[in-house]
């Protein structure tokens, strides 16, 4: 017997950096996200999605949903028994299979950056290292084989990034495809 | 100077991890904040959720500034064209690829009621840390470099 209802009491949403506790509550229509401070919901057909990823995260693992509006959702603070149920109910429900990812964790600030959606990721060794929402970057600027990526503040952030800078090679027209993008 | 043979030594690559599960959990981690893990002798820092850890090896410099309300820590990484300092040019396994060279997170420096701490306490523990363990490190590779060479 398939899962059809799944229950998250406390979960986080990841926006602008910063983890907003809330709870997820999956069915076979939709999947309903509740913030507990502000009570806003945030809801998502089950129609609508496009592919949904798990990997460990900063907190417990995440869940990452992409929708084809190319808008992406991300859910942390899961625990990793929990993937089975949700690949369940995502495999049984949504027709989608739940991928499993393992991140490059070997400590390297070069790779391939690549736009997937609307996020840019870091990929060493053909697994995924970081990966930069793109609506989070208030302003970029292209120099010489460099390229700068502000992002906007958030003052409830603790710690909060502001800048990335990137070095590419010489011969690459990856900065085109930056410019584009904004 | 070196022969090619001891270049091969220092070009060996340094890894922080092999795989996810030898991640460190702390509660800096889960919450989004830097955190240093000396033995292994990375950074971990919060990208977008997502704690990406980072070589000692791989960093040039960090520095901290503090402008108003807020505290700055930026790290300057290691990328080809930016070998002053470092043995060589040869240091770079993919010098083709695309390198994350700067990275600048800001913190407000001001208390917050409730918490006797401010939030820009964690850049400063950061930024010392990673003094730390640079040095250490540091020391290590030219103790081996005098040995092999």
């Amino acid at each position: 017997m398939a899962i059809d209802n799944l229950d998250f009491e406390e979960v986080f949403v990841l926006n602008h950096g910063i983890l907003n506790p809330g709870r997820l509550k999956l069915s076979a229509k939709d999947i309903l996200f509740k913030a507990s401070k502000t009570g806003k919901v945030d809801k998502i057909m089950a129609g609508q999605l496009m592919n949904a990823s798990w990997f460990r995260a900063a907190r417990g693992y995440e869940l990452r949903l992409a929708l084809a509006s190319g808008v992406i959702y991300k859910f942390e603070g899961f625990k990793e028994a929990d993937y089975d149920k949700l690949a369940d109910l995502f495999s049984g429900n949504y027709n989608i299979q739940l991928e499993e990812k393992e991140l490059s964790v070997k400590g390297f600030n070069w790779g391939n950056h690549s736009f997937e959606g609307s996020s840019l990721s870091l990929n060493s060794d053909s697994s995924m290292t970081y990966e930069i929402p793109l609506n989070e970057v208030c302003r970029s600027t292209v120099g010489k084989n460099e390229v700068t990526l502000e992002f906007h503040q958030h003052d409830d952030a603790q710690v909060s990034l502001m800048e990335m800078r990137f070095h590419l090679p010489a011969t690459n027209n990856e900065d085109e495809d930056y410019v584009q993008t904004f | 100077t070196p022969s090619v043979y001891d270049i091969k030594i220092f070009v060996k690559e340094k890894l922080s991890y092999k795989n996810q599960s030898l991640m460190p959990r702390d509660p800096d981690i889960s919450n989004l904040k830097i955190y240093i893990d000396k033995k292994q002798e990375s950074i971990i820092l919060p990208i977008f959720g997502i704690a990406t850890p980072f070589h000692i090896s791989t960093i040039k410099n960090v520095s901290q500034s503090v402008e108003g309300d807020y505290c700055y820590l930026r790290i300057n990484f290691f990328y080809p064209g930016s070998a002053l300092g470092r043995f060589d040019g040869n240091v770079f396994s993919q010098p083709d690829a695309t390198f994350l060279k700067e990275l600048t997170f800001r913190s407000l420096n001001t208390k917050q009621s409730g918490s006797t701490t401010s939030p820009s306490m964690n850049l400063m523990t950061a930024f010392r840390l990673i003094k730390e363990v640079q040095k250490v490190y540091k020391t290590r590779e030219t103790e081996q470099r005098e040995r092999a060479g």
